[in-house]
């Protein structure tokens, strides 16, 4: 017996309970938009519970109707970034063990087709991935399990064609998926200038370890995304050393 | 006046400046075994006020 229960119910609703607390707690460390605001919902609770205390009548009554519709709020204002993290949450669990960086050659023909594409102004972005499974974003993007080759690679990014719009995402030797969406980052530190393919990239590179080449449109500059930073990255050299160095 | 209502506002710009949210998710997504570890404390400090609270009668 514990504290006047059966252990195996005590086991039970411990479990349980774990369980849930650790879904509530992997649902809103997913998505920083929705744990900010949580944040800021837990300041204004514990600002009401001091106000409270204190007997401050005012504030207490005022913060007392937004202590009390604030749930709703979230709920019409989150709804988009609630559903998608609701997806996600246990999908982010996916590590891959079994996973194989691409060889030598793969590593040449991404290099040779990035320098293409930034030689003629073509947009691309190409994600290479690593532990983390993309599997949640190839699934809405156009299969293609094709050999990882310099032509494909520049066939894809080429303007007008169906699937130049979107990632391309790398799986060992092989092209996953093209034309994947990620979700952008609202990184603050970098220019709001800042297009949404750069966005894009790096905001897969925050929630992953995966790695992401782009290629600017406007001015042909490469770069690389990877845990959150922006490496400019022009050099075909200095290109293929940080690949070396990601595909080991 | 503006130098007196920047010292009321200036705290709240720098906490929402600091990105302090960002950087515990960053940090929590990276370590998936610390996800169970704080849920398992949180539940411990649940089910320790759901049981032992009544059971002493605190």
């Amino acid at each position: 017996m514990i504290l006047g229960q059966p252990i195996w119910k005590f086991i039970i609703d411990f479990y349980v309970i774990w369980i849930l607390v650790f879904f509530l707690f992997k649902f809103l460390i997913n998505n920083k938009r929705i744990f900010s605001v949580v944040l800021s919902v837990l300041v204004v609770y514990v600002v009401f519970y001091l106000i409270q205390i204190a007997d401050i009548f005012a504030s207490s009554l005022i913060l007392g109707y937004i202590v009390e519709w604030l749930p709703i709020i979230i709920i019409v204002v989150m709804a988009p970034d609630l559903r998608r993290s609701l997806e996600i949450v246990w999908k982010q669990e996916k590590v891959r063990d079994d996973f194989e960086m691409g060889s030598e050659r793969t590593k040449q023909h991404i290099v040779d087709a990035v320098m293409v594409l930034a030689s003629q102004q073509i947009g691309a972005l190409i994600t290479i991935e690593k532990h983390n499974t993309l599997d949640q974003y190839a699934e809405r993007a156009i299969m293609m399990n094709s050999e990882v080759s310099k032509e494909v690679l520049i066939n894809i990014f080429t303007p007008n064609t169906p699937l130049h719009d979107g990632a391309v995402i790398i799986r060992g030797d092989q092209i996953l998926c093209a034309g994947a969406y990620f979700v952008l980052s609202d990184n603050q530190n970098y220019d709001k200038t800042m297009g949404s393919r750069h966005r894009a990239g790096l905001g897969i590179s925050e929630i992953t370890d995966s790695l992401t080449i782009l290629v600017s449109e406007e001015t042909g500059n490469v770069s690389v995304a990877i845990e959150g930073i922006l490496l400019k990255m022009n050099d075909r050299e200095k290109l293929l050393e940080y690949l070396n160095m990601f595909m080991k | 006046m503006k130098k007196f209502l920047m010292f009321f506002i200036e705290p709240f710009k720098i906490i929402s400046n600091r990105n302090v949210s960002e950087k515990i998710t960053n940090y929590f997504n990276k370590r998936p075994i610390l996800c169970a570890l704080v849920s398992f404390i949180i539940t411990l400090i649940i089910v320790f006020f759901m049981y032992a609270k009544p059971y002493y009668g605190w």
